[in-house]
């Protein structure tokens, strides 16, 4: 999951889950795609490895990925 | 049937509320976005408050109890704890009514009783806790401090839902200081290992530890650690969560300590909390189309046994000393006297409240020395020999547990 179509399309399924994705790290970011798609960010695992990628929204650069979700 | 609930692929909301009632956890009350929490929901929060208590003075806390009330100046020392929580609080700004001149019979808040300052009704506590610490800290020896309190907060919740999001909820709050930044983490995340283990070993929930991006992170905290789970809907429920609080509360109500090379410093500071939302996550984690599911180191009532058809003195005679039997072992279990229902019926009902193994006992098993057993998480039956029944119930109780854990 790297593209920001397929994150809406992940996100917008049934029955969605956790997706794991790049972020960097800017609260903007963090708003919009809570505003474009109600997912927030729940965590950032306690075991996330560094990894170098860009983020799923605005292709800047991420050195590792956290968790979205839609919740409670 | 009357009991009937909406299934999970119709309208997974409404599955979740008709749980709620049929099963007779809780209701709504007159005040709205407050819930009556029932008996049977009440004793399973006892269940769950009482194993936390353990775990919590197992790591070195110990309770202790701060009033509801918040005074306005003290609320607002942290300001950003401040500011998070201002848009949803109650206050209390009168202590007495009076009789209406106007409507007989009627009150209204007396205008001559209005308080000097404005109290707050606590959303959570850090205000009023680190006042208090400020007379309680004067040295490192006065170090660390583990308190935990159990109580009520009221956040006015625009939205609510029965347990997951309510106005008045019951919780615990945790709330240490320390001296060294690198204790009040270490606490911090311990106390997020302690809300994991609970939430999988107890709820047989499975959870991921992780810290809160800044926007999601508690007012006033420096770092926020959380447990989230994931619903059987593909949405994350945030199940706990654990903050390092700096120095930032030390410094807005002035608490220091002296340190072994006597110099004054700010003290360190955590505090996490549960709350009975954990029990919207437990029926959204187990439960099915026929009910509430229960994991059996939580469940209320973890052996139900069902005379067939009716409680005949030699079906009641084996049930009690079966009953017995499993008291010593530590089982909690009940006998459903009920004369007036047919067994489907109670066997229903008690599916509906997510008892986790049924025993059937009637008279033709009987003259074969067996017992029917029926688990409730895969709702398989069997017959099993009324000689060890109660070992094996034991056994059972655990592999429900476990596999609650690993379907979830």
């Amino acid at each position: 999951m790297d593209t920001f179509d397929e994150f809406k399309a992940l996100i917008e399924q049934d029955c969605p889950g956790f997706i794991s994705a790049h972020w960097d790290g800017t609260a903007e970011t963090e708003q919009r795609i809570k505003e474009l798609t109600k997912a927030t960010i729940r965590c950032i695992p306690n075991d996330a490895q560094e990894e170098v990628g860009v983020c799923v929204f605005s292709g800047q650069p991420s050195h590792r990925r956290v968790l979205f979700a839609k919740a409670y | 049937m009357s009991k009937e609930i909406t299934s999970r692929s119709e309208d997974y909301s409404q599955w979740y509320i008709d749980i709620v009632k049929k099963a007779n956890l809780a209701d709504n009350s007159a005040v709205r976005g407050c819930m009556v929490i029932k008996p049977y929901g009440y004793a399973l929060w006892e269940n769950m408050r009482d194993q936390l208590d353990r775990m919590f003075k197992e790591t070195g806390h110990v309770n202790a109890y701060f009033p509801l009330f918040v005074p306005k100046s003290l609320f607002e020392a942290e300001e950003k704890n401040a500011e998070g929580f201002a848009k949803e609080c109650a206050i209390v700004t009168h202590y007495r009514l009076k009789n209406n001149p106007d409507e007989k019979g009627k009150l209204m808040v007396d205008p001559e009783a209005r308080l000097e300052e404005e109290l707050i009704v606590r959303p959570t506590s850090e205000a009023i806790i680190w006042n208090t610490y400020r007379d309680w800290i004067n040295s490192y020896r006065d170090l660390p401090l583990l308190i935990n309190q159990w109580a009520n907060v009221v956040r006015w919740e625009m939205r609510t839902r029965l347990f997951l999001r309510t106005a008045e909820f019951l919780w615990q709050e945790g709330h240490t200081a320390h001296a060294t930044r690198e204790e009040a983490v270490a606490e911090a995340q311990l106390m997020q290992q302690v809300y994991a283990r609970f939430a999988e070993e107890f709820m047989a929930m499975p959870v991921i530890q992780g810290v809160k991006s800044e926007s999601e992170r508690f007012a006033g905290a420096d770092d926020t650690y959380t447990i989230e789970a994931l619903m059987q809907d593909g949405k994350a429920l945030q199940a706990g969560t654990s903050h390092f609080l700096g120095q930032n509360f030390a410094k807005a109500f002035d608490v220091k300590f002296l340190n072994d090379n006597n110099q004054q410093e700010y003290v360190w500071a955590t505090s996490w909390g549960v709350s009975t939302r954990l029990i919207g996550g437990l029926i959204m984690t187990h439960s099915d189309d026929q009910g509430l599911v229960l994991p059996p180191k939580l469940a209320p009532t973890q052996v139900v046994i069902v005379p067939i058809p009716k409680p005949a003195a030699e079906l009641t005679a084996v049930a009690e000393k079966l009953m017995a039997e499993l008291r010593a072992k530590g089982v909690r279990v009940e006998y459903d006297r009920d004369e007036k229902n047919r067994p489907g019926f109670k066997f229903a009902e008690h599916e509906m409240r997510g008892v986790p193994v049924r025993v059937g006992i009637g008279m033709r098993d009987l003259e074969n020395g067996v017992v029917e057993i029926a688990r409730r998480d895969t709702k398989e039956k069997q017959s099993v020999a009324l000689d060890g029944v109660a070992e094996f119930i034991v056994a059972l109780l655990d592999e429900i547990q476990q596999n609650l854990f690993h379907r979830a």
